[in-house]
């Protein structure tokens, strides 16, 4: 008997989790294998964190309030606004993310000029992105008319662009700009498209962004809803769009509650606004939390920004998308000025199943019911949560610093951020409304900057540096940008939170290994993993998450067995052994570091069913005449000598003839301590000389044939 | 192939790295191996962490540590907040339990009024000179070849017989009066001693620099006359000195009848004493302006004759020096360590390091002179890879302390804004970063309701200013603070850090691992926690480093070469056995350790082509044939083989020969199952009575050997 290992070095064939196959390893829709040239290129684990630096682009803008959008299975979108210091124009930045390779690409900008004069400081931002493929198209030129098409009905903007042959987005091959929208069915284009046929189908992307501002000029600052950008407007020189007076034209109209009383309105004192859910090509309600020049209480305005502006567009102004606003309504201090807000579904607690509002203030996060946003009402809030740590009040320390509320999205839960101050952590949780304590704190805050002049032996890290961060999330891909107006603060990452251990059972975000032969298995012994145990060099080394490791030796080929947890010393002891086992990795991405680990190999080391290592096959003992097969005692135990056990094996065929104990025995065991001059009875005492040997003589086996025999430990 | 895998597990013999030893593991003396009945509860790591808490005694900070012996370390505390007769906390640390114990308080007054002690530092220095004896049963004891008198030593001291060796003392008695330099008098039970009795006096004092802004409160205060015993729950006064020396008091050590040293930041001794009439004790003044200037005092000065009835003297001042201008006044406590580093602008030359104008400042103590101007270098405070990598606010940190064995200063926060700390070697060219960075707020609780023992024991600084006191690579941290939730002290092992690991030698070693017939190493692998804590409270371990050699082990001269992170060895590495070597990152972002359960070796096994299977009944050791069964085909022509023989009571490879061209032995084939043995050639199988052999021409008769033949 001697120890082997059974090897898995991520390098081979690769396929998806949802896809079962014993043959390649199977990744979770957020894991990754890498590859490269070095050995240490070969690993699977969590996407690796991505990170781009917005106020170093060529632009250099100090940039936040992430909205990402899903673009195919490679790349999301993320738009960013400003959060430099307050300025007449406001610039939107769009960065590509490469899922997976995990790269930024920084497409470009685009600079917005508001209707209302005074430097502008941007406290919310979302983005719409919606895809209109109604009815066919035909086109001659710069002109397309459409069949079933209700393009001004709809409200499509001028500057969005479209797409022709196909209605999928992500086939499109060539992309051009809505120059016009003359009626229903007729448009102008911005270039030539040739001659498309009548009932060609088509997509037209239709992009529109919401900045919600205060404002040096008091009263000038409100809700921007700018229309018509497209992706190709984005670029590294910029392009910069004006306020639009025309009904669905490109550019900017401010959206006023209320003409009369001047050209303000009265939501002036805005905190932050989240988009509700795409009803229709006529309807998408925003809602804009807003303080009321009170220290202690909030209301919110709704807004459909789907509906006609026409009725009362006015110098890029109009009321016609206000809906309501609600009374102020008393909130627990302290308020947060800006990113506050969003509009979410989750599945669990007092909001389970209801669209809801949450916001914060800095010591309690607030649900309304959206059913309960009603005009005037002074009691819209539904409930709150209040501020208790993972373990409670003697495990972490009250903070009291709420910054934003978010949608962590895939995991039902909320990611509630802090301001950083002092390097106070955030939170990932459920909403209660019970006072349980939350579910996780995660990061720390290390100091470590990631900007592009940092020591280059670092690895980018989610420190805190005493910075809030703003974030949006997007199908497990949460993007956080370090809302600060420096160039060593403002970073934008890509992490995958929802690869988090605790819902692998939901998410199936997990790695499992092709099936490992482990062959001549006598029983198993250890599970062992090669892991970089942090990442970055020396001494800008971070310790990263750990992962956990289940293994099963049953129900492998049909994916039905039952995943058993690897203890924390890789023990399988009182495992017999099999032919084969498969291991299953989790990994924890809400920590501290938030680094993720990765996993170079996996083995299970076990012991063979090779003939003991204190005993070597002697031949000249040995006999085909008598078929007695004969070890020398090679090295003492240090003891009683334990049972052992003969197999004797078909060397053609494989199969078991023998298998006999020293005790109990069916053939005949003995023993020689002169060289096999004399055999005795076996005994247990151990090795006392060079000249000691055993042999054994099976009760019968057959003649002719060939056949190999192993002594082991019983 | 086979691969086969050679483990340690660390629940095996253990010896000292000072010791070598192949056959078991060594540790370096800031390790440990655990042993319990589970396998997890067997392994190997840097020393646990410690954790006391103060929050039920009273808020004390600036902790002073002595090294006691291989299990104790000794840590005195002062009481922070402002008041009269401050009290001094005794805590004792076992190394080998990780346990705390707090031992008693005494009360420390001299001058009656409120007061802040900013600098503390308790010395115990110990007297074996010549010989004891007693006339019979007695409670004199007499001297010979002794100064006890003239050495200044204490009444209230203690004493203990047999040994000259404070290990080696069963029993100690507190001494009465020291009558003469021969004689002295203990108070309790009587002891008879023969001529020439071995003897060990403890001579415990604790000195602090206060400040209540006045001359009343200035200077220094040295209390004297102490033993471990004074301290006690019901907190010992003890009382002013009076106008007699050496005895148990509080001695005020003035610089002049009327006090100038009114702004003591903190009090840095000499690491030893020069003689029993010399020890130094300096003091960073600070001055409004700002300004500093620096006090010198011997705080081993005999005073009789000089005292003031309320124990005040200005015999022991020494020096003090010009006032100079700074930008930033020096920190206000816990400011100042007299040492001697093995680097920088001027090695071994011991030097008084503080904190003051925003960065560390040194003078070497020679230059310490009255009347004169003093700094000689600084260093400002900058993180490794600079301040483009990570923020760091030269305000935050708050103070200094000498690693030690590290050969490293410790620059510790306070905290502010979860700032971090710094290890670093003394740079005076203004312009080099630091060495390290360490610590990180997790703001985990380890207060009483919190529970000590049901979070996992890491240290954070949770957002206060720490305080310390390094002896012997442990390092000892307060939290300093008067949230109560907050008040622990933290043991460390932090000279165990791999930074200096070459030097300080705190590694762990495994035992030489047997790999016999390995003909490829392929990767290493360990298996430790991960992380420590579980669900809200898990925290990722700081990491380890691996070297491997495959020579020298037996005598301890092989070179170390580092493992690659993903454990793989390069192509071709082979050896019959293997030894492994640790080193840990102590200093490090959550000062928590991994637990290593075992180390292995996965290689390849020298076996025989799975094609082919050693026939035993064709074999013939006689006539040194050596013949396989061609069990299967290789689906082309055989590949140039070769055979290695091993001898079987060493397995030493006693030669390796090949079927391309032959040295020592020929080769045949059979076709007929061995009927008929013809020249070997490389045709595949044929048949299933095809055979190889190798007859060995160059092989010693006697001896047992193992054969394998595989594909060159």
């Amino acid at each position: 008997m001697s120890t082997r290992i059974a090897e898995h070095v991520f390098n081979g064939a690769t396929g998806s989790i949802s896809a079962y196959s014993t043959s390649a390893t199977l990744l979770g829709t957020l894991m990754r294998q890498g590859s490269g040239a070095n050995t240490t290129d070969y690993w699977v684990g969590p996407m690796p964190i991505g990170i781009a630096r917005p106020s170093e682009t060529a632009i250099g803008v100090y940039s936040g309030y992430p909205q990402p959008f899903h673009y195919d299975d490679t790349t999301d979108w993320i738009f960013l606004n400003e959060i430099s210091t307050a300025s007449i124009v406001r610039r939107i930045m769009l960065f590509e993310y490469n899922k997976k390779s995990s790269e930024f690409n920084w497409r470009g900008y685009v600079g917005l000029s508001f209707p209302l004069s005074g430097n502008n400081t941007v406290v919310g931002f979302r983005a719409s992105l919606e895809r209109y493929t109604t009815g066919t198209i035909s086109a001659n030129g710069i002109s397309a008319f459409g069949l079933g098409t209700s393009w001004i009905g709809d409200g499509l903007a001028e500057g969005s662009r479209i797409g022709f042959h196909t209605t999928d987005y992500a086939s499109v091959s060539s992309w051009f700009e809505i120059n016009t929208i003359k009626d229903d069915t007729q448009m102008i284009l911005n270039d030539d498209v040739g001659t498309i046929t009548s009932g060609t189908a088509y997509v037209i992307e239709d992009l529109r962004f919401v900045t919600v501002t205060t404002n040096s000029v008091v009263g000038n600052g409100g809700v921007y809803l700018t229309k018509g950008i497209n992706f190709n407007n984005f670029a590294v020189s910029g392009n910069f769009v004006e306020s639009s007076s025309k009904e669905n034209g490109k550019g900017t109209t401010v959206l006023l509650d209320n003409m009369a009383t001047g050209v303000t309105g009265t939501n002036n004192y805005a905190v932050g606004c989240a988009i509700g859910s795409f009803d229709s090509w006529n309807q998408q309600y925003l809602y804009v939390l807003d303080h009321g020049n009170t220290t202690t209480s909030h209301k919110i305005y709704k807004y459909n920004i789907r509906a006609s502006l026409s009725s009362t567009l006015n110098r890029s102004r109009s009321t016609d998308a206000f809906v309501l606003s609600t009374g102020l309504q008393a909130t627990l201090v302290t308020r947060v000025l800006n990113n506050n807000g969003i509009y979410a579904t989750f599945n669990h607690g007092p909001g389970n199943g209801i669209p809801s509002f949450y916001f914060v203030t800095t010591t309690r996060v607030y649900r309304a019911n959206i059913s309960d946003i009603t005009n005037g009402s002074t009691t819209w809030i539904s409930d709150m949560m209040v501020e208790i740590p993972p373990g409670g009040i003697t495990t972490y320390p009250l903070y009291n610093v709420f910054a934003s509320v978010d949608d962590a999205t895939n995991i039902d839960k909320l990611i509630i951020v802090t301001s950083g101050a002092g390097g106070a952590r955030s939170y990932i949780t459920s909403y209660n409304s019970i006072a349980d304590p939350f579910d996780h704190e995660f990061l720390i805050d290390t100091k470590q900057y990631d900007q592009s002049s940092s020591d280059s032996r670092t690895t980018p890290q989610l420190s805190i540096n005493a910075v809030p961060f703003h974030i949006g999330a997007l199908s497990g891909i949460s993007y956080l940008v370090r809302a600060n107006a420096s160039v060593a603060n403002n970073q934008l990452y890509a992490v995958p939170i929802s690869v988090d251990w605790t819902y692998a059972s939901i998410t199936n975000q997990r790695v499992i290994t092709p099936k490992i032969d482990t062959p001549n298995n006598n029983y198993y012994n250890r599970v062992h993993a090669s892991y970089p145990q942090y990442m970055g060099i020396p001494p800008f080394d971070i310790p990263v998450e750990p992962f956990r490791i289940y293994y099963r030796t049953l129900g492998i080929d049909d994916n039905t067995g039952t995943w058993n947890m690897v203890n924390v010393d890789g023990s399988l002891s009182g495992l017999q052994g099999s032919t084969s086992i498969q291991f299953m990795l989790e990994f924890k991405i809400i920590g501290s570091t938030c680094l993720p680990s990765r996993v170079y190999s996996l083995a299970v080391s076990y012991e063979d069913d090779s003939t003991d290592s204190h005993y070597q096959p002697s031949v000249s003992h040995s006999s085909t005449a008598t078929k007695a097969f004969a070890w020398r005692f090679s090295t003492a135990y240090g003891g009683t000598v334990p049972t052992m056990r003969v197999k004797l094996y078909d060397a053609v065929a494989g199969t078991l003839l023998v298998n006999d104990t020293s005790t109990g025995a069916t053939g005949s065991w003995e023993k020689s301590t002169d060289n096999g001059t004399v055999w005795g009875a076996y005994d247990t005492t151990d090795k006392t000389n060079d000249t000691t040997y055993i042999r054994y003589i099976p009760a019968s086996l057959s003649d002719d044939i060939k056949v190999k025999g192993i002594l082991l430990q019983a | 192939m086979i691969y086969k895998y050679t483990e340690h597990i660390f629940d095996k013999e253990i010896g000292s790295i000072t010791s070598y030893d192949s056959n078991i593991t060594l540790l370096g003396s800031l390790f440990t191996q655990e042993s319990g009945t589970h396998e997890s509860n067997c392994f190997v790591s840097p020393l646990r962490i410690g954790i006391a808490r103060y929050e039920h005694i009273f808020y004390q900070s600036l902790p002073s540590a002595i090294y006691y012996d291989e299990t104790e370390d000794w840590i005195f505390q002062a009481e922070l907040t402002a008041g009269v007769n401050r009290r001094i906390s005794f805590w004792k640390y076992n190394k080998k339990t990780f346990e705390w114990s707090h031992r008693g308080v005494i009360k420390t007054g001299v001058v009656g009024i409120i007061e802040t002690v900013r600098g503390l530092r308790a010395v115990l220095d110990e007297y074996v000179s010549g010989s004891v004896s007693s006339n019979g049963s007695s409670l004199t004891i007499y001297g010979t070849d002794t100064q006890w008198q003239s050495s200044n030593l204490c009444s209230g001291n203690r004493i203990g017989f047999g040994s000259n060796t404070r290990t080696g003392i069963d029993r100690w008695y507190e001494i009465a009066s020291i009558d003469s330099d021969s004689q002295i008098t203990l108070s309790g039970d009587n002891v008879s001693l023969s001529s020439g009795t071995p003897y060990v006096i403890q001579d415990l004092r604790i000195v602090m620099s206060c400040f209540g802004g006045v001359s009343i409160s200035g200077g220094i205060f040295v209390a004297k006359g102490l033993r471990p015993e004074l301290f006690t729950p019901i907190e010992t006064q003890i009382p002013s000195g009076g106008t007699t020396d050496n005895q148990t008091g509080v001695y005020w050590l003035k610089d002049a009848p009327t006090v100038s040293n009114t702004g003591a930041c903190g009090c840095a001794i000499d690491v030893s004493k020069t003689d029993w009439n010399t020890h130094y004790v300096y003091v960073v003044n600070s001055i409004t302006g700002p300004k500093t200037n620096l006090y010198k005092y011997n705080i081993r000065q005999n005073l009789n004759g000089t005292l003031e009835s309320n124990g005040g003297s200005t015999a022991s001042h020494v020096l003090t020096t010009a006032t100079q201008e700074v930008q930033y006044a020096p920190n206000a406590y816990g400011n100042g360590i007299i040492t001697s580093l093995n680097h920088g602008p001027e090695p071994l030359e011991p030097s008084l390091y503080y904190i003051a104008n925003r960065g560390l400042q040194r003078i070497n103590v020679k230059r310490i002179k009255n009347n004169a101007n003093w700094t000689d270098d600084a260093m400002s405070f900058k993180p490794p890879g600079g301040t483009q990598t990570f923020y760091l606010d030269p305000r935050y940190i708050n103070t200094v302390d000498d690693s030690g064995i590290l050969d490293k200063l410790i620059l510790m926060s306070t905290h502010a804004n979860s700032s971090r700390s710094l290890v670093s070697k003394y740079y005076s060219d203004g312009g080099k970063n630091a060495d390290g960075i360490f610590e990180a707020c997790t703001f985990m609780l380890h207060n009483n309701s919190g529970g000590v023992d049901r979070l996992p024991k890491i240290y954070n600084p949770v957002n206060v200013s720490t305080y310390i006191s390094i002896i012997q690579g442990m390092m000892y941290v307060n939290r300093t603070t008067t949230i109560t939730t907050y008040q622990q002290m933290f043991a460390i092992p932090i000279g165990a850090d791999w930074l200096s690991a070459e030097q300080t030698n705190q590694r762990i070693i495994t035992p030489k691992l047997y790999t016999e017939r390995c003909k490829e190493f392929q990767r290493v692998y360990v298996n430790n926690n991960q992380s420590m804590g579980t669900g809200v409270s898990e925290y990722p371990t700081d990491p380890y480093r691996i070297y491997y050699r495959i020579h020298g082990i037996d005598n301890n001269t092989g070179k170390w070469i580092p493992v690659p992170v993903n454990g793989i060895f390069n192509d071709g590495v082979n050896s019959e056995s293997i030894q492994f070597m640790l080193e840990f990152k102590t200093l490090g972002m959550f000062m928590n350790y991994p637990k290593i359960y075992s180390l292995g070796i996965a290689y390849v096994h020298d076996e025989s082509d799975d094609n082919l299977l050693y026939s035993q009944t064709k074999s013939d050791p006689n006539t040194k044939e050596y013949v396989w069964w061609f069990k299967s085909a290789y689906g082309t022509i055989v590949p140039e083989l070769e055979i290695k023989i091993y001898d079987q009571k060493t397995d030493a490879i006693i030669f390796i020969d090949s079927s391309a061209s032959s040295l020592y032995g020929n080769w045949y084939k059979s076709i007929d199952s061995g009927a008929t043995w013809n020249t070997y050639d490389d045709t595949d199988l044929t048949n299933t009575t095809t055979y190889l052999k190798y007859s060995a021409t160059a092989l010693y008769d006697n001896i047992q050997t193992t054969a394998i033949l595989y594909t060159k």
